[in-house]
């Protein structure tokens, strides 16, 4: 149940396709491939922004992150 | 014209059914729905990552125009029809209605029917579970082998999975090349097999309805573009639809497309099918000496039902329970992955019961690469452009394991058709059959930990979500016993329309049936040109 309150809205995820399905914006779309480490490293540290962003989002109505 | 034989449905079955009625000399025309699509041929024949930079026009076939692509929130039946296959079920609420709340089938309008959007996965039914679908097994190793000469397979034959999954099939072309996951994953089970035959299982390559080599004048092998999800340009994935357009071309072959079958009358010496033009609006009235209904188990029963004026009779249902656990496969994480790959199941295997040596699972191996990021980005909970930074990190080492069930008659699992052919579905598994399931999926799940493939979570797609279908015309109905098929095939009560799909089967096993259904088809048009 929570975790569903923290997914994407509808809107967001329409905004992403529209940009990942411009050739212009590609590269954003690509896979990061820097080796485990990196991957490893990256992960975490989006675990860590996860916390205060997705407080923000759920105190704005999901509002404050559009892509 | 009165033709011999009138082909109900171009699918899997019927499409076989036909060129074999044709081979043997027979009259046939076809009434099908008939819907199609241009949007596969849009897609440019190069790699996917060069359309993907270069092609101004990518976000028609790759989410729509209309955006159909995005599908609602939750994963549902058919979620995965990218836009160039949605008109396979698009009209299909309007045409083929159906009620549930505990089943909801994908159903199809299309011409080639669901085969229009199959994964192309081949398996064969050994002679224990022909025997318990009630299908004759001798001599069916013959039918397996003239439909992988028409639908032209690649296999590798030193698989391990060839065991279970593939009789002997002498012609085949040489197996397809898997991708850089697939290849890691089939490497550590190599050097480690014992981790997953302990538990019951087999690791390897599958044959797929693709083709590796040429097949002139129009079929070319695979070109590992990585645009199987959306394009069709070199027919290298067997579809039904190739088929129909090459029997167009003989005379003998009459293709009433934009026709949707509403009932037939079985007149002892022929047979009226009423159909509606799609197009007009209009009943017509098309004869034959006999039909074969290859309409698809669930509309074979409608037609069936309808037809025989049994409304409320009740008839049972079969459909593979399926669940899928998406994995991270820790030595492709952060790792290149090279283009060069073709898009469908790459591995599979079964899962045998546990204690016994019977098949209870049959699994396939997908990786994520040419599926785009925002349907990952849509599932996680996290703001969206977190999101697509761990879908970027993760995409290479994704590995999804779609796992398929067998499935038995239960007095939980029926449908019924009502006075005005509405379909109406109960499919309820019994509490050992949950618990059994269960029971397999953590022995899977803890078989893939081995394999260094980690689940992320288990996706229940929703009862009828395996898009496998069967046994709703069976040789026996426990029901009633007004209803069923006879051992040559045809229709109790209907001595002229035969069954060419799996609506007469009794039991349905793990593996994939498309395959099965291609050479039951041939053996059913077999018996019944005998007949004739």
């Amino acid at each position: 149940m929570m975790a569903d309150l923290l997914k994407p809205t509808d809107w967001e995820i329409r905004a992403l396709a529209v940009r990942e399905t411009d050739p212009r914006h590609v590269a954003e779309f690509e896979p990061i491939v820097q080796g485990p480490v990196i991957a490893l490293l990256i992960l975490a540290a989006i675990g860590l922004a996860a916390v205060p962003m997705t407080l923000f989002r759920l105190l704005t109505g999901k509002k404050s992150n559009e892509v | 014209m009165r033709s011999d034989v009138l082909v109900i449905g171009s699918g899997i079955s019927g499409a076989m059914a036909a060129r074999a009625l044709l081979d043997a000399g027979a009259t046939v025309s076809m009434i099908d729905p008939g819907a199609d699509s241009a949007l596969r041929v849009r897609v440019p024949d190069v790699p996917f990552s060069q359309l993907r930079r270069t092609d101004p026009h990518q976000r028609s076939y790759l989410i729509g125009d209309d955006m159909e692509g995005i599908a609602a929130p939750g994963v549902k039946v058919g979620a995965q029809l990218t836009p160039p296959r949605q008109h396979i079920s698009r009209e299909a609420d309007k045409l083929l209605p159906s009620e549930s709340d505990t089943f909801f089938p994908l159903m199809a309008v299309s011409i080639g029917g669901l085969g229009a959007g199959w994964g192309a996965a081949c398996f064969t039914f050994d002679d224990d579970e022909l025997r318990r679908m009630g299908v004759p097994s001798e001599g069916f190793g013959e039918y397996y082998q003239r439909a992988a000469d028409l639908a032209g397979i690649s296999a590798d034959p030193t698989s391990e999975t060839n065991a279970h999954l593939w009789r002997d099939i002498a012609r085949h072309q040489p197996p397809l090349d898997i991708d850089a996951n697939a290849q890691k994953i089939l490497d550590r089970h190599q050097r480690k097999p014992d981790a997953l035959h302990d538990r019951g299982m087999t690791l390897g390559r599958i044959p797929m309805a693709i083709l590796s080599r040429d097949v002139p004048p129009e079929r070319r092998a695979n070109p590992y573009f990585d645009t199987d999800f959306y394009g069709d340009v070199r027919k290298s994935i067997y579809r039904p639809k190739y088929m129909i357009e090459e029997l167009r071309k003989r005379p003998e072959f009459t293709y009433l497309g934009r026709r949707l079958a509403m009932r037939f009358n079985d007149r002892g010496d022929s047979v009226t099918v009423q159909a509606r033009n799609l197009e007009t609006g209009i009943m017509e009235e098309h004869s034959a000496r006999r039909i074969m209904l290859c309409a698809g188990a669930l509309n074979s029963a409608r037609l069936a039902l309808h037809s025989l004026a049994l409304p409320g009779v009740k008839s049972p249902l079969l459909c593979n329970p399926y669940t899928y656990l998406p994995t991270v496969h820790l030595p492709m994480l952060g790792r290149e992955a090279r283009d060069r790959r073709h898009s469908m199941a790459q591995l599979g295997g079964i899962l045998e019961t546990q204690g016994r040596k019977d098949v209870r699972g049959c699994y396939q191996m997908y990786s994520y690469r040419s599926l785009l990021l925002f349907k990952l980005v849509k599932e996680m909970p996290l703001p969206p452009a977190l999101g697509l930074q761990v879908a970027r990190v993760l995409q290479n080492s994704l590995a999804i394991f779609g796992i398929f069930f067998s499935d038995q008659q239960q007095d939980s699992k029926f449908l019924t058709v009502n006075e005005s052919a509405v379909l109406r579905f109960e499919y309820r598994q019994t509490e050992a059959e949950i618990r059994d399931q269960r029971l397999h999926e953590g022995v899977f799940a803890s078989a893939l930990r081995s394999l260094l493939c980690f689940p992320i979570g288990k996706v229940d797609p929703g009862k009828a979500g395996s898009i496998h279908y069967a046994g709703t015309i069976p040789y026996e109905n426990p029901f009633d016993q007004r209803f069923h098929a006879n051992s040559d095939s045809t229709l109790a009560g209907a001595p002229n329309v035969y069954l060419g799909d799996g609506a007469p089967w009794k039991f349905l096993p793990a593996k994939g049936l498309s395959f099965t259904l291609m050479a039951n088809a041939l053996r059913v048009a077999d018996s019944l040109k005998k007949a004739s």
